[in-house]
């Protein structure tokens, strides 16, 4: 059984900024915000070699659900790791874990499962001690992230269907209509993995942002 | 009395389930008569508002040709030719319904029990 999970809509370069650690530190990051109840299952998730860093693979984050439980495939650049991208599949482990715990086996439907996601990024933010201007450009970012950025790669993935041919040339155009006004590069459309493996997967995004906020 | 939770997004389909279910087990019928009702009304409704949304509850015919294609992704001599090639296969599968919205979003959107309305 396996449930995908992604974090990685290929962000417009202005919209993230990083806020990179070493593993071990952003893991006591996200456990420091968390209750003792899922501190205790990230901890055995962590020690039960659940949690996996990975270099130049080009699957993304990843948050997968085996026999074992939630399983975690991180993007890491020596060591060191996204912070939010390591709450963001650790809030779809936990939201995974507590299912379980109540014996519902059966995983979330897509734009819930990024809902609890999404919740723990800003979760994180909320809770964790740094200047506070600095949290509240990376929120901003979030939000400019899952929600405008999101839409316009909806925008461009259904504008694939109204195509005459389909050619480099003609989707850097329709590439550079939809995303233009977030600075991105010509040929981005390139880089976006969902658009190839996980038909439109990337509208649940903003769908899942609407949903956090509405709770 | 039992009681049947009721979430505003329930889909017309699962009220024709509950509504469906009552009406067989006679050991509720008394019982379950007005909630019948109000379930009977929302149903009406519900089909009323989603006549396109219930028809999606298949599986698309072309899903395994369509994630075989994206699969190349991963393919290490990938370029532009196997791009492009990817994504006309990807639109040529995946159908249009009458509104003009393609049968992948459109199973997307069921799944995650999300209105058409809403997602307009």
């Amino acid at each position: 059984m396996i449930q995908q999970a992604t974090l990685n809509g290929g962000a417009g370069p202005r919209l993230n900024k990083p806020w990179r650690l070493p593993i071990a530190e952003a893991i006591v990051v996200v456990q420091n915000t968390l209750t003792l109840m899922s501190q205790k299952r990230l901890h055995g998730l962590i020690h039960q070699g659940r949690l996996r860093l990975t270099s130049g693979l080009g699957i993304g984050n990843v948050c997968v659900i085996s026999s074992a439980g939630a399983f975690i495939a991180l993007e890491a650049e020596q060591g060191v790791v996204d912070v939010l991208a390591l709450s963001h599949e650790v809030g779809h482990a936990l939201a995974v874990e507590q299912q379980w715990h109540q014996g519902n086996y059966w995983p979330d439907e897509v734009v819930k499962s990024e809902a609890a996601a999404i919740a723990m990024e800003f979760h994180v933010l909320e809770k964790s001690f740094s200047p506070e201007h600095y949290h509240h450009d990376l929120k901003q970012g979030r939000h400019l992230f899952y929600g405008p950025w999101h839409l316009a790669l909806h925008r461009f993935e259904l504008g694939l269907y109204s195509m005459a041919n389909i050619s480099p040339k003609t989707l850097d155009h329709l590439w550079q209509e939809c995303t233009g006004a977030f600075g991105t590069a010509m040929d981005g459309w390139k880089y976006i993995q969902h658009f190839y493996t996980s038909p439109f997967y990337l509208i649940c995004y903003p769908l899942a942002l609407e949903k956090v906020f509405e709770l | 009395m039992f009681m049947v939770p009721i979430r505003c997004n329930i889909r017309s389909k699962q009220l024709q389930s509950i509504s469906s279910l009552l009406q067989l087990d006679g050991r509720f019928s008394e019982q379950a008569k007005q909630l019948h009702d109000v379930l009977h009304e929302q149903y009406a409704a519900l089909t009323l508002k989603e006549p396109s949304n219930t028809s999606v509850d298949r599986v698309h015919p072309n899903a395994q040709a369509i994630a075989a294609s994206g699969r190349r992704w991963l393919d290490k001599h990938l370029d532009d030719t196997m791009r492009c090639d990817m994504l006309a296969q990807r639109v040529a599968l995946d159908p249009l319904d009458q509104q003009g919205i393609p049968l992948t979003l459109r199973i997307r959107l069921f799944d995650s029990g999300i209105s058409p309305l809403h997602y307009a």
